[in-house]
Formats: structure tokens, C-alpha cells, sequence
């Protein structure tokens, strides 16, 4: 099967999770060392999605201050991010709404008109509008960059593939915390629900598109 | 936390064990290398029944024609020879139809009246199924998930569970892919514990047990 080109008018653009709390220092001095390519290929991405006016949709992370909607599944794990409160072990989570960290990087700051999800769970469909607003945008095709792979990008690409829609996964746009877990991310989950391609190579099949 | 299972709470989810997937070719008998995946799933499925726990398959269902099969680009479908010999395959569609042989439960956990038939059309057991729906109304919080293939339907119901706000237990001896032993044992070094929990069948019907004598008690 030969690979079709990506139709600009029927493509969104996620960025998923790029937020400060993940990749800027903690000490201030802007991007961290190991997300400084991660963070160069998304403004690739986001200057030539932006060129061609292809929607730009930005999922973030939103969990309330006081933890109620705070997820209460038990996991191997993280066990020393469990805590009680409302009455359930619940998870905490890296960031909370309004927090500094919770923004997205100024690198990638959304612009008028874009979309922004606001998630509380991995997915960027659970329990959000982000469905609604590709369907009615007439989209059938993803780009996903951001992070964690194998956490939230996983699990929206899952999500996305159940519902008829294409994934292009940015390999060199996206990252988890460990190298090796994103190499079997791409090499052997991905490629079973959607295309896995260089942010070089996307930008080339949507000019062909 | 106390790591038990509450026998009220709890379900199991067999996933995708069709006689399509693991019988040879007639449809007749398990291949011999499933046989160990075949007895693991009886032993788990045997603790759920006597402890009252429901019992639920999730199936993929898919019609004849391939009316509602995925439509998605894949690169896995990209690298297969064109055309396509055999239309048929694991991702060129469905490979197990409705009503075929193909798409029953394998005889050894062979569903009975009470159990919930989860007719499925894509990889996730809750995509557009009444799965979520009849575990709620049960009470049920948690979800013991075997089958396979690992990294396909079982991580993306792992996944749709965990945002769903379920406790997910994959068993690692209970869990296969098609595609050979390291992928589940990477999912369930790498990818599940933080998804959930990952215990052995005997791990897990301990938990049960003790989450069974724990409700004893308590009575």
C-alpha cells in the first residue's frame, strides 16, 4: 500500500502535555538539557502546522487544588504519591490548576483560536470535548507531539485509534523518561495503530497532501 | 494500603480468548502452545465463580462484510505486500466474524448464563460497549484482566480503565501476545505498574481470598 499524503484540512495538531512542570528546569533556566531537541522539533511542527492553518490543539493537564477530582486508582507504582483525601488514596498529581507548572511553555504558547483540553485523566478524550471539536472540525487525522509516551500520549493514541482516527506520532516531537521505553513505544505498539514519522517527514507528506 | 481484593468489587475480564486466536485451524482444539494460557485462565476463572465474582468476556465482533472494521493507516498495514493476498488478516480487518467459529469463547472457559458477553469492535472492551455500564451498576471498582494480545486490546482496556477511574490487576501469567513472550513481559515490567497492578494468578487469588475472609468478618 503506497502511504497517502496528509490532507492539511482534514489534520489537527496535538501538543500533548508540553508544559513547564515538565520541561523547563526546576532552577529557572528555561528548557531542560534533555528536552532542548524534544522542544526544537515541536516548534518545527508548530511553525508549519500553523502555516498551513491546521488546527492546533493543546492538552493539558487540570486537577483541582483540593484534590477532589483526583484519580483513585491503585497502582504498583507512584506509591508514595498516594494520599488520603476526600476520603479515597488518591494519586497526586504533578501539577495543579493555576499553578506556574500547569502552563503551557512559552515555546509553544497558544494562540487565538487554537484549542485548548483541558484533561484530568491520561487520555485526551476521557471525559473532555476533544472529540467533539475533531468531528466537528471535519478532522479524521492526528499529529501527536509531547509527553509522556508511554503515559498520556499512549493512552490517547489508543483512544484515538478505537475511534476511527488516524495517528501520526511525532517520534523525534515526543518523549518519555526513559529513552529505552520510548524506542519500544515506536518501534512496537505504534505502529500497530497509526504511523510513526519525524516531524521532517510529516511536514513533507502534508506539502504533498 | 492493603493490597487485597474485595470479591463484591471486583470482575474478571477475560479478553479476546477466541477459539479464533488460540484453536487450530479446524476450530476444533487449543494449539499445544496456548494450553499453558488455556490452564491459567481456567484457574483464575474457577476462584472468580466459587468467590461470586462476575465473570465477563470481551469478544471482538465484526461483521461479515467489514462494514465496521477500522479504517486507520497504519504502518503495519502500510508494510504489507499489495494487494493484500488475504483480506482477512489481524489488522487488514477482522479476522474472527460474527457467528463464525472463530469468534467464540475457547470451550475451556466456555461463558455461562450469568456472565457478561462483551461484544466489542474495536480494541478497547470499553470503546461503545456496555461494559462500563454493567460493572458500575454492580459496584465494581476493580478489574482483573487476562488474555491477550497484550500490547493491542488488553493495554488499550488497561489504559481506558485506569481514566475511567478502575483499579486494574493484569495478570502476568495470564496474559499473552501474539507477537511472543518479551512484549507482555515488557508491558507488565514497564508499562502496567503504573496503569495498575500486576500479580500472578496465584498472587491475585490470594488477594481474593483474603479480601473474601476480610468481608466475612466484617459480617
Amino acid at each position: 500500500m503506497a502511504e497517502p499524503a496528509l490532507d492539511p484540512r482534514r489534520t489537527a495538531m496535538l501538543f500533548f502535555d508540553t508544559l513547564k512542570v515538565y520541561l523547563y528546569d526546576k532552577d529557572g533556566g528555561g528548557i531542560r538539557l534533555e528536552s532542548k531537541a524534544q522542544v526544537a522539533a515541536c516548534q518545527r511542527i508548530q511553525d508549519a502546522v500553523r502555516a498551513m492553518q491546521i488546527p492546533v490543539f493543546y492538552a493539558v493537564a487540570d486537577h483541582r487544588a483540593d484534590g477532589a477530582d483526583w484519580a483513585t486508582m491503585i497502582s504498583d507504582n507512584n506509591a508514595d504519591r498516594f494520599s488520603e483525601v476526600f476520603g479515597r488514596q488518591r494519586l497526586r498529581p504533578a501539577t495543579v490548576r493555576g499553578s506556574e507548572g500547569a502552563e503551557v511553555i512559552d515555546e509553544l504558547a497558544p494562540q487565538p483560536g487554537d484549542y485548548v483540553i483541558k484533561k484530568h485523566r491520561w487520555s485526551t478524550f476521557q471525559g473532555t470535548h476533544f472529540e467533539l471539536s475533531l468531528r466537528t472540525g471535519s478532522v479524521d487525522t492526528l499529529l501527536i507531539a509531547g509527553g509522556a509516551t508511554d503515559v498520556g500520549v499512549a493512552a490517547t493514541a489508543y483512544a484515538a485509534r478505537d475511534r476511527d482516527f488516524n495517528v501520526v506520532i511525532l517520534q523525534d516531537a515526543c518523549r518519555a523518561a526513559r529513552q529505552e521505553v520510548d524506542d519500544y513505544f515506536m518501534n512496537h505498539v505504534f505502529p500497530r495503530l497509526g504511523r510513526v514519522r519525524t516531524v521532517e517527514e510529516t511536514i513533507g507528506l502534508l506539502k504533498a497532501g | 494500603m492493603a493490597d487485597i481484593l474485595d470479591p463484591r468489587r471486583t470482575a474478571l475480564v477475560f479478553f479476546d480468548m477466541l477459539k479464533g486466536y488460540h484453536y487450530d485451524k479446524d476450530g476444533k482444539a487449543l494449539v499445544p502452545e496456548d494450553k499453558p494460557l488455556a490452564d491459567a485462565c481456567v484457574k483464575i476463572m474457577n476462584v472468580a465463580r466459587e468467590l461470586g465474582v462476575p465473570v465477563c468476556y470481551a469478544a471482538a465482533d465484526h461483521r461479515p462484510d467489514r462494514k465496521d472494521a477500522s479504517p486507520v493507516i497504519t504502518d503495519l498495514e502500510l508494510r504489507r505486500p499489495d494487494p493484500t493476498p488475504d483480506a482477512s488478516g489481524p489488522t487488514g480487518g477482522p479476522s474472527v466474524v460474527h457467528g463464525s467459529v472463530a469468534s467464540e469463547v475457547i470451550d475451556e472457559i466456555k461463558p455461562q448464563p450469568e456472565d457478561y458477553e462483551i461484544r466489542k469492535h474495536r480494541w478497547s472492551a470499553f470503546h461503545q460497549t456496555e461494559l462500563d455500564l454493567s460493572l458500575k451498576t454492580r459496584g465494581i471498582d476493580t478489574i482483573i484482566i487476562a488474555g491477550g494480545s497484550t500490547e493491542v486490546g488488553v493495554a488499550s482496556t488497561a489504559y481506558a480503565a485506569r481514566d475511567l477511574d478502575y483499579n486494574v490487576v493484569v495478570l502476568r501469567d495470564a496474559t499473552h501476545s501474539g507477537r511472543g513472550h518479551t512484549i507482555s513481559d515488557y508491558y507488565s515490567t514497564d508499562v502496567f505498574p503504573q496503569v495498575g497492578r500486576v500479580r500472578t494468578i496465584d498472587q491475585a487469588i490470594v488477594m481474593l481470598r483474603a479480601g473474601s475472609q476480610l468481608t466475612k468478618e466484617v459480617k
